[in-house]
Formats: C-alpha cells, structure tokens, sequence
C-alpha cells in the first residue's frame, strides 16, 4: 500500500482511524512522559538506583507473586467453570454469579478481611479457636489477589467450556480414553487461548496492584513504585521503576502474543456447534458444591461480612446517606460512561485486530495492554502534563477523567470483544456490502448486533474496575469529586473502618447488581434462541 | 440502529466533557493531603461562614505534590494543606507557597518555620505502640536509640520507612546526632528484622492482631483506635467508650509508651498548609488559613483528630495529656531542617529499608 | 463477444509490492445472461479473482468492467456495496441475527418496508422457500441455507452474480440436484453468474464457459466440451479428469506415440507430448490384424461402462469401454485410438513428463 492509499484509507475509515489513534496516543503519552522524566535523572544517581541488588529481589518477588496467582486463579476458576458449564449440577447460575461477584470486591477489602480473619485475634480465632498464622508476605498477597482475580478466568473458561465440540471429546472416548484423559489431552488443550487471555489479564493486574501488595506487605515493582512516589515524592527514580515494570510487561505481553499464536481460528461451520453433553455428579456433587461454596465464602462472604461486622461497630453513628449518595452518582456517573467509551474504543481496536491481522494491528492491540500496565499514578500524572499543555479547558473535568478510566481499563474490554469478532464471520459483512451497504452500515447492521453481548461483557468488566479505582480518580477527578471507593479508602486509611464499611458496601452491592443483571441478560438471551429450536 | 450508535457515542462525549466544567473563579479550591475524613465537617463550617463556595481535592501529600509541580502555574489549587512538615519543605524547595504576612504566622505559638511560607495547623508526637500483654513498659528502653539493641523484640517490631513522619524522624535523628549515629541505628534496627508497613494504620492493626509487639507510630493512631476519633462522637461520649473497654475485646490492648523527656522518640512533628503562589485568590487562601488557627477549628483537630493545637489555650480530650506535657517531652527542633529530605532518602534506601 | 457485461482485462493482485502476484494478467469476458466458470485447484488465485471482481480486494494492475463502467483499474475502485455485484459466499453468510425474511429483504433499499418484505417473498417463493420466512437460519438445513443464500442475493436484481464455491458445504446427493435447479433459476431470470469451483464435474456441468486457473494464470478458455476434449497444455488435460500422456514424436498431421501411429488435432513437429482421453481409446481382441499389443493389468466395472488399466511398454494406460467385451486381467489386447490426440504445451519441456495414465485429479478439499 503506497502512503497515498493509506491516507486514503485512514479517511475512509475515520471511524476506525480515530478511537485507533486516541488509544495509542493515550498510552504512549503516558510512556512519552515517563521517558522524559527518567532522561532528567543523572546517569550516575539513576545507575545505582537501578543497577542494584534490590531490582533483582523485586523483579523476582514480582514474578513470582504472577507466577503464582496465575496458578492460584487457575486452580480456582477451572474447577468453577467447569461445574458450572458442563455439569448438570442445579444451581449453577448462582454458582456463576457467585463466580463473578470477587470482581464488586475491591482488593484492598480483600486484603483488610484475609488479614481481620486470621491471626491470634482474628475472626477464626474468635470464633472457632482456631489459630492461624497472620495472613502476609508472599503468601497473603497471593491468597489475596488470587481470591479478587479469578474471575476474570472463570468467565474466559466458561465461554470457552461452552464453545468446545463434544464431537472431539466424545471421538477421543470412543478411541478408548477415560474421562480424565480426555480432560487433559482434549479439552485442556482446547481451553488454551481462553487461559492466555484470562491469564493475561490476571498478569497485568498483579504487576499493577498495590492495594493488596502494600497491606500484605509484599515487596514488588509496583509496591517500590507507590513508596517511590509516596515517600520520596521521587518522581524520576519512580518513572525509572515504571518504566521497569512495562518492559516487564512488554516481556508478558510478547510472550502471550508468541504462545497465542496460531491457536484462534474463526468458526467455519455454519449453524451452531451442537452443545456438550453435560455430565452428572451423582455423589460427587457434594464435593462440587462445597469446591463452589467453600471459593464463594472464601471471595465473597468473607470480605461482605468482614465489611458487615464493620458496620455492625458503628451502627450506632447511622448511615450516611447524603454522603452515600453523593458518592454512588459520582461513581457511577463517572463508571458508567468509562465502560462505554472503552468498550468503544476497544471495538474498532480489536476489531483491527481480527479482520485485519498483520503485525501492526496485532501491536494496537497490544498497546492498549500496555495502558493497562502503566502504574496509574505515572498514568495520571502524565495526563495531567498533556492535558494542561494540550487541552487545558479539560483539565480536571469529569471528561478527562472518564477518559482516563476508559484508556487505562481498555485491555479489559478488548478481550470479549475480540472473542465475540471471531464469532461474527467476516464473510457476513462483505456479504452486506455486496448487498449495498457502506462498509460502517455493514458492520452496523451485521457485525455490532453479534458482538453486542461481548461490548456488555466488556462494559461489566471495565465499569467494576472503575468503581474500585484510586489513583487515577485522586489525581484527575474534578476537585470535590468522590467516589464510593475514595471514600472507602480514605477512612479505611484513617483506621475508621466503621465509616468506611457502608461505601465498601454500596460498591459491592451496586457492582453486584450490575452483574446480576447482566448474566440475567445472558440468560434469556441465550433461552430466547435455544426457544427457536 | 446506527443512529442508536452514533448518538450514544455523541452523548458519551459531550456528557463527560461537560459533565463537570472546570473551576469556577470565585471559589476556594484546596487540596488536601489530610484525608477527607480528618477535614471534611471543618471545611463545611467554614464554607457556611465564609460563605464561599470552598472545594477539596484529597489525595496524599505525595500525589498532590506531583500534581502540583506537573501542573505549575496551571494549577487550580489556592491552598495546599499537607498532612507531614516534609511535603510542606519539598513544596517550599520547589517554590510553589507563597510568602504569608506576619499577622498570619505570628498566631501559632510554635512551630512556624523561618521562612513564613506556611503555617502550622496542628501538632503530633512521635511514640513507641506496644501491646501490653506481651511487653511491661519497665522493659522498654527510656531511648528510641537504644530500641535497637533490644533483641527481645526481633521480627517483632513494626515501623514505616515509606511514610513521611518516619522519614522525619530520620531527618532529625540524623541532624541532632550524626548521619553515622542515625546509619548505626538503622542498621541495628534492620537486623531486628522489623516488619515494614506502608502506613500506620495497618501498622497499629497489626499490633492489635499479635502480628508484631511494639510499633513505632504516631500517637493518634492509638488514640483513635482506642477512643474512636470520629466525625460526630464529641468527649461527653467518652464515658461510654470507657465502659466498652472493660469488655473483653477482639484484640490485643495497645498501649502507648513515651520515651524519656526531650527524647527524639517523642518528637513533635506538625501538619501545615500554606497558600499556592500560582492562586488568584491569595485573600481568600490566606482568610481560610486564618480560620485554621482559629479557636473552633483548633479544637475541631483536638477534639475530632486527636491531635494537639498550635494556638496555646486550646483545650483537648480528657484521654488526651495535656499539650504542655508532650511538649515537654519532645526535644525542641527546627522543623524547617525537615526539608533535608533527599540525604535521608539515600541513607533509607542504603541500608535496604526503601 | 459484442458486448460483454463484464470484462476482466490483465487483472493483477499482489498482497504485498515485493510478493509475487496471486493473480496475473487474468482476462476473460461475461456475456450478458452466460454463466462463466473459474476453475482451478485451490490456491491457483480463482477467489481472489471473484473478489476483485466483487470489489473486496484492490487490483494492482489491470481493470474490471461492468457494462462498459469501469469498477476498479489504475486510480479507480468503485466500492462493493455500489457494483450492483451480489455474491453467494462458500458458506452462505447468512446474518444469525436477523430472520430468514429480513435476511433477504436486507439488500432491498427502495419502497417502503411492505414493498420490500414482498420482494424478500417473492424471492424466497423463487427458490421455493415460502413459508420459511420466519425462522432463523441457523436452524435450516444446508440446501435450505443455500438458497436463502441465493434468494438473497437475487432479491436487488444485481447485473451479475458471483458465487464462490456455492455447492461445496452441501452433500453430494443434495449437491447436484441443487446445481440443476440452480442453472434453470438463473439461466429462467437471464441472470449472468461467475463461480468458482475446484470440482470439475460442476464446472462442466453447471457453466456455459469456463477457464482453467493455475498458479494465478488462466491456461485456458472455453466451453465445457471444448476445454474437455481439447486442453491446451498438460495441466488442463489432467485438472478436468483422468487422460493418458503418449510422449510422441510427431510428424505433420501424425503422430509416433506409444500406442502405435496417432492423427493429431493440430500439426506438429518433434518431440511433443499429446493427451488421449481413455474413452477415445478402445480395446480390441489380439486376434485383428496390427495395432498396439498390451496386457490388461486391472479392471474396475463402473456399471454403465468398464475402465481398464492395460499395460504397455512398462507404462500404464487407462482405456473407458462400453461393457460389451469383458477381459480379464492378465489377457492380451490391442488398444485402438478412436480420436486424434491433443497436442499439449507444455510450460515444461515434454520429456520430462512420462507416457501413462495421469493420476486422479486432486481430490476434493
């Protein structure tokens, strides 16, 4: 394609070309500033502060912390997924709520309960007598981040569970393999692109976290970063750290794209794969639903009736409800239409992505995975610089803000709306195209009501996130903006947890809601077309 | 179809963008290192009285700092109130507070730095946390200097290198002895093998779950875990507070330990705020700074914070020693050396403990 | 070839400047109401084909017409949704969200919406759908699927239709009885179709003209029984079914070849290789008099008629007779050319290629 061509392809395809353009503008701004602030340092002060023993410990301890959520979450999410797609076990659309619900859970929460609970005063001492070792270190953290992330496995396995073609499975058994063979040697190999993408996610999570981190007291990258900025109000050996923790990531992210691939391929059957066979437990179901409960008390109970006992300590003062309300419509007004905007923006990206493979767009992709990455007070500070110089009528304003949330939790969205595009065979819109439509009216009429459900998912997945949210929302909210989570913290902070405890609350409950009615949709959506049979 | 689309997309945009407009001229915009909870109900008195519209960015010192010197000359902020006397020296060093008149500064009692640029608000003391069931006081060393030779307590002491009022305390450790006394101490303490925190409230959580025996904190984070401490309880509550310690409790009794008189364990430290030279409304900064060191807002941070007045006379809680008594017991010190930040840093970061 | 209304002149397609091309310098013209074959094994560029006719694809060098109104040339490319070009996809491309009915009514743009779902009807009713309106079309079958398809690609009345390998997701009973019914739809509407196949059979039997595709080149134009009966190279001879190889030296009208002296349909001289369908040869017993001697090594009974592998001077020929005679296997017989050879070019020299029966096409993807 010569340079003519492409800039007229850019103009014919603006609707493409723009979300395209503001997604890397908006990560690489970001990396841009970080770069400028680490040139500032002296060469001979960045070299011993980077060249040290202490980067080898945190690179470690990080690495190992991912290493070990991933397997932690894996053990998790792949038994859930498994009992609640392709056993008959009843109840298992509350086992999958219950499945989703640690995403309402903020992790510091996660963090306070684990560590209220255990210990020689915590709950489980109280109540049961029973003494165990405060919750910290490696191990803490690791409990922590993998009981609050899971799910972001759970529901990739779930769609992939359902996707699978018994055919291969039953083949496999008629060749004379047991069920657990054929778990291992079909199914699991099968589930592979699901567990990069949920894998991926989880990863970069964990590089990113420090709410759990710095409560566990575990030393990684992002917990140095955070002490960097906190305590030294160090802003260059902090971006030196950042600029660590992305090569770290872009090492992830490299790895994910080299594992990845060959392993997607679109569905080339026409009609729908015949679903599975699902299997029945018989005795075993007990052993499922304590697996089930026993996940669901450990990620969702736990931290709600942490909070609840909170709150039971001072009732007595009564609810805030002015505050309460002040806090949830600026949450959500803020939450909300993040998760548009990114589901949005993550469309035409993934969409690239898809249709369009070649190693450039595959890098778009990527990039937004980046944005991801970026530890989110680099992220905001970065913006601030830009916005004030570029754009300075929306400094501060809730614009920017939303925009912030919508860039940096973009990687969320992009992963179920890559997976519904390659349910929606790109042979549909040429085939609207042959039909007379332009090629935004065909992928409006014929690729957009497909991969409707994916944007929902997406919206769910980056509007949780939102809710959570600390750094960026201190940084970039308009002044007197606060959110349920800012509250929560700052009490939480101020050792007031009775305070803290009713925002905690409402994030969950309305986070809860959010995803209750979003399987709801799932549901009859799924029972409207199997009801055409 | 389409049109559902694109308009949602439209609607999106415009609603975030206008969502909020910027600031308006004739309000106060501060920004606020002191959490929301330690400061809102006294901004929302002073709103009614001034009234003028007043708005509060909380974030910490650090983040609000960055921002500050990100933004520069952009900035909306009038008012920077910081939670630690190091973020008000960095800001200073940076040259963002504006010089205050003498009226202003001459109205504290103490503590105001040479330089004028910020006023102090409130005061704390530096103290050793303990739980009483596992440590006698008698056991405790009458100096924070000798804390380190008490091997009794390895792996169960608890501090926050990453947290400015530690990192103070460093600073004038370091400027009162020497950078080799304060290196020793800290490689002493280090080999104690302390449990590190990034601030003091898991800290003291920690301390109430047996996690660690003695922490070195600030003295109303004991004081709040023990008497609440929050917006809306008042001292005639106290009474109730005192029968409820009587019952068995889910955790361990923390009590507070004072080192010797003019020891540096018990050092004052203060809370501050200072006007922004960038502001367009320095008249209004500096009246909201006038009503910091007023009576009402003084014994708001005594009575609601558990924290100690500058302005003499002011009277705090009951459970509260007397201010003249913890000023007595800390060493009298030039906070504004505190600025010196960046050799603490390096010795902090030298002996691994950032 | 007066006024074709559609023309494809030197088309070319690289996917990248450094690649070599995918199609080259392909032309070949549509008249008005013919349906043209594209035919070739998979790979040899016949898609790509469909879809710069179609307007998918950008073409690097040569032009598309449709009615004498260029579609895409240098510094032209009419975009796919104005061609007024429907297409058939391989696999249908039906809209899973959308009703049989509004599939087909989607291309209808003018009249009201009443008008439109009447001639969404009518079109099903033409492929014999009435009454289907309703229902989703992941839950009809292929054949069904096909011609939802089709009715949706009818209903807007394009100038010319492309179909891409139509019949190849159906089953083979289904398969030819759709493509009979098929030809009578469009040749009964007068419509102009372009497909593309790699099966033979439903080139032949489904186009009025078809050209043979390899390596992004068509090596021959012309109609069924034309390209059948006389291939003009090697790979053309082989693509459209079994035929014998004779490496021959030739000689004017005639031929030297392993089965003894040959007439030639074109005259030539030297050394060349010439194509002999198995059903232009027969088989006779040894007792008449010259003729090629040659022992019967096999025989496969194919009801209507015989095909016997003979072996002759160590090389294999493959001989289709009416079933008349029977031979066994180990019998001597004289093989006797009914036809004259083909002669073939060849792109490589033709002593490479041995005399024999050629393998069976490609099988199916």
């Amino acid at each position: 394609m010569t340079i003519a061509e492409a800039l007229h392809t850019i103009r014919d395809r603006w609707y493409v070309a723009i979300p395209v353009a503001v997604v890397v503008g908006g990560v690489l701004i970001p990396l841009a500033y970080l770069l400028l602030r680490a040139l500032r340092a002296e060469p001979g002060t960045l070299w011993d502060l980077v060249v040290r023993w202490r980067t080898v410990r945190l690179l470690g301890n990080t690495v190992g912390l991912t290493v070990g959520v991933l397997v932690g979450t894996s053990l998790l999410a792949v038994p859930l997924a498994w009992l609640t797609t392709r056993t008959a076990l009843p109840g298992r659309q509350v086992l999958t709520l219950l499945g989703v619900l640690p995403l309402a859970v903020p992790g510091y929460v996660m963090a306070y309960a684990l560590l209220a609970t255990t210990g020689e005063y915590g709950t489980l001492a109280q109540t049961l007598g029973l003494v165990v070792p405060r919750l910290s270190g490696y191990t803490g953290a690791l409990i922590a981040l993998s009981l609050s992330t899971f799910p972001y496995l759970f529901l990739n396995l779930r769609t992939a569970f359902q996707g699978l073609d018994p055919a291969l499975e039953e083949s496999a058994q008629a060749l004379g393999h047991t069920r657990w063979q054929v778990f291992v040697q079909i199914v699991l190999p099968q589930l592979r692109p699901a567990f990069l993408a949920g894998g991926l996610l989880i990863a970069l999570h964990v590089l990113g976290d420090f709410g759990v981190v710095s409560l566990m007291r575990y030393d990684t990258f992002s917990y140095a970063l955070y002490i960097q900025y906190a305590a030294s109000y160090d802003r260059i050996y902090a971006a030196c750290l950042a600029l660590m923790l992305l090569i770290l990531t872009g090492a992830i992210l490299v790895l994910e794209a080299r594992l990845l691939r060959g392993l997607l391929y679109h569905r080339t059957e026409s009609g729908a794969a015949r679903s599975a066979t699902q299997h029945r437990l018989g005795s075993w179901r007990w052993a499922g639903y304590a697996f089930a409960l026993g996940v669901a008390g450990l990620s969702v109970v736990l931290p709600a009736g942490t909070v609840g006992y909170w709150m039971a300590d001072s009732a007595a003062m009564g609810m805030p409800w002015t505050g309460l309300g002040t806090a949830l419509w600026d949450s959500v007004r803020a939450s909300a239409p993040a998760a548009v905007l990114a589901a949005l923006l993550a469309l035409p990206v993934a969409y690239l992505g898809v249709r369009h493979g070649s190693s450039w767009t595959r890098g778009v992709e990527r990039i937004a995975y980046l944005g991801y990455a970026t530890p989110p007070l680099a992220f905001a500070l970065a913006l601030i610089v830009f916005s004030l110089g570029a754009v300075p009528f929306a400094y501060q304003t809730l614009g920017l803000l939303v925009m912030a949330y919508a860039l940096h939790f973009m990687a969320e969205a992009v992963g179920p709306v890559r997976s519904a595009l390659y349910q929606a065979p790109p042979h549909l819109e040429e085939a609207a195209r042959s039909l007379g439509r332009s090629p935004l009216g065909a992928f409006l009429s014929v690729t957009f009501p497909l991969v409707r459900r994916g944007l929902l998912v997406s919206m769910a997945f980056v509007f949780l996130s939102a809710m959570k949210e600390l750094p960026l929302t201190f940084l970039l909210a308009p002044v007197g903006f606060e959110t349920l989570a800012l509250n929560t913290w700052s009490y939480a902070e101020e050792a007031m947890f009775g305070q803290a405890a009713p925002y905690a609350l409402t994030i969950m409950f309305v986070s809860a809601l959010f995803v209750g009615v979003l399987l709801l949709r799932e549901r009859t959506g799924r029972r409207a077309a199997s009801a055409q049979t | 179809m389409k049109r559902l689309f694109s308009l949602s997309l439209v609607l999106t945009l415009v609603l975030s963008l206008l969502g909020c407009g910027g600031s308006e001229q004739d309000e106060l915009v501060i920004y606020s290192g002191r959490s929301k909870p330690l400061v809102d109900s006294l901004v929302q008195k002073y709103q009614e009285q001034a009234d003028m519209p007043v708005r509060v960015k909380y974030g910490t010192d650090a983040q609000l700092l960055a921002a500050l010197q990100e933004e520069g000359e952009q900035t909306p902020a009038d008012v920077f109130w910081a939670n630690t006397t190091g973020a008000l020296g960095n800001a200073v060093n940076n040259d963002l507070l504006a010089s205050l008149p003498e009226d202003l500064t001459g109205r504290a009692d103490r503590f105001v730095p040479s330089n004028q640029r910020w006023i102090p608000v409130t005061t704390r003391f530096r103290v050793l946390a303990y739980n009483s069931d596992a440590v006698a006081p008698e056991d405790l060393p009458a100096s924070v200097l000798d804390l380190s030779q008490q091997s009794q307590f390895e792996g169960r002491v608890g501090w926050t290198p990453a947290y400015s009022s530690f990192q103070d305390f460093v600073t004038a450790l370091r400027l009162t002895t020497s950078p080799d006394t304060a290196r020793t101490w800290l490689t002493e303490m280090q080999d104690l093998n302390p449990k590190s925190y990034t601030s003091n409230t898991p800290m003291v959580r920690a301390l109430e779950a047996g996690e660690i025996d003695v922490a070195l904190t600030n003295h109303y984070y004991v004081l709040r875990l023990k008497h609440g401490g929050a917006e809306g309880e008042y001292e005639g509550d106290e009474e109730g507070e005192e029968e409820e310690e009587a019952a068995p409790r889910a955790s361990a009794p923390v009590e507070m330990y004072h080192f010797e008189d003019g020891d540096l364990g018990n050092l004052a430290l203060v809370t501050g705020a200072g006007a922004l030279q960038a502001s367009d409304q320095s008249e209004a900064a500096q009246q909201f700074l006038q009503f910091l060191l007023s009576e009402q807002a003084q014994s708001f941070a005594a009575t609601q914070v558990n924290e100690y007045p500058v302005v003499s006379g002011t009277p705090v809680p009951d459970y509260m020693m007397p201010a003249e008594e913890a000023l007595r017991l800390s060493p009298t010190f030039d906070l504004q050396r505190l600025q010196e930040m960046d050799p603490t840093l390096e010795l902090l970061r030298d002996v691994g403990a950032l | 070839m007066s006024n074709p209304i559609l023309s494809v002149q030197d088309l070319t397609k690289r996917f990248s400047p450094d690649a070599p091309p995918v199609v080259h310098d392909v032309s070949f013209d549509v008249e008005d109401g013919e349906i043209f074959a594209i035919l070739g094994p998979s790979g040899c560029g016949k898609t790509t084909t469909l879809r710069c006719i179609a307007g998918f694809e950008r073409v690097s060098g040569g032009s598309v017409s449709l009615r004498g109104e260029r579609l895409s040339g240098p510094g032209v490319h009419v975009s796919p949704e104005r061609r007024k070009i429907g297409i058939v996809f391989q696999n249908y491309a039906l809209f899973p969200h959308l009703t049989v009915l509004d599939n087909v009514a989607f291309g209808l743009n003018e009249g009201t919406v009443a008008d439109q779902r009447d001639r969404a009807r009518e079109a099903l009713e033409m492929v014999g759908l009435g009454g289907f309106e309703d229902r989703q079309p992941q839950h009809l079958s292929g054949g069904q699927q096909q011609r939802v398809a089709l009715a949706r690609t009818l209903a807007p009345a394009p100038d010319l239709i492309l179909l891409d390998e139509p019949f190849s997701n159906l089953d083979a009973l289904l398969r030819q009885e759709t493509r009979q019914e098929v030809r009578e739809l469009l040749k009964s509407k007068g419509m102009s179709a372009v497909f593309v196949t790699h099966n033979q059979e439903e080139a032949l039997s489904f186009a009025d003209r078809l050209a043979v595709m390899r390596g992004g080149q068509i090596d021959q134009i012309g109609a069924p029984e034309d390209v059948y009966y006389r291939p003009r190279t090697l790979f053309v001879a082989q693509f459209l079914g079994r035929t014998n190889l004779l490496l021959s030296q030739a000689a004017g009208s005639e031929a030297d070849t392993p089965l003894g002296t040959v007439g030639l349909n074109r005259d030539a001289k030297g050394t060349v290789l010439v194509s002999m369908r198995p059903e232009h040869l027969a088989l006779e017993a040894p007792d008449a008099s010259g003729g090629t001697r040659a022992t019967v090594v096999g025989r496969s009974f194919k009801g209507h008629d015989i095909t016997y592998r003979v072996c002759c001077h160590g090389n294999e020929y493959l001989v289709h007779t009416d079933n008349r005679h029977l031979y066994e296997p180990g019998d001597t017989v004289v093989v006797r050319p009914l036809e004259p050879a083909v002669v073939l070019e060849s792109r490589s020299t033709p002593a490479e290629v041995p005399s024999g029966a050629t393998p069976e096409p490609e099988p199916e993807e």
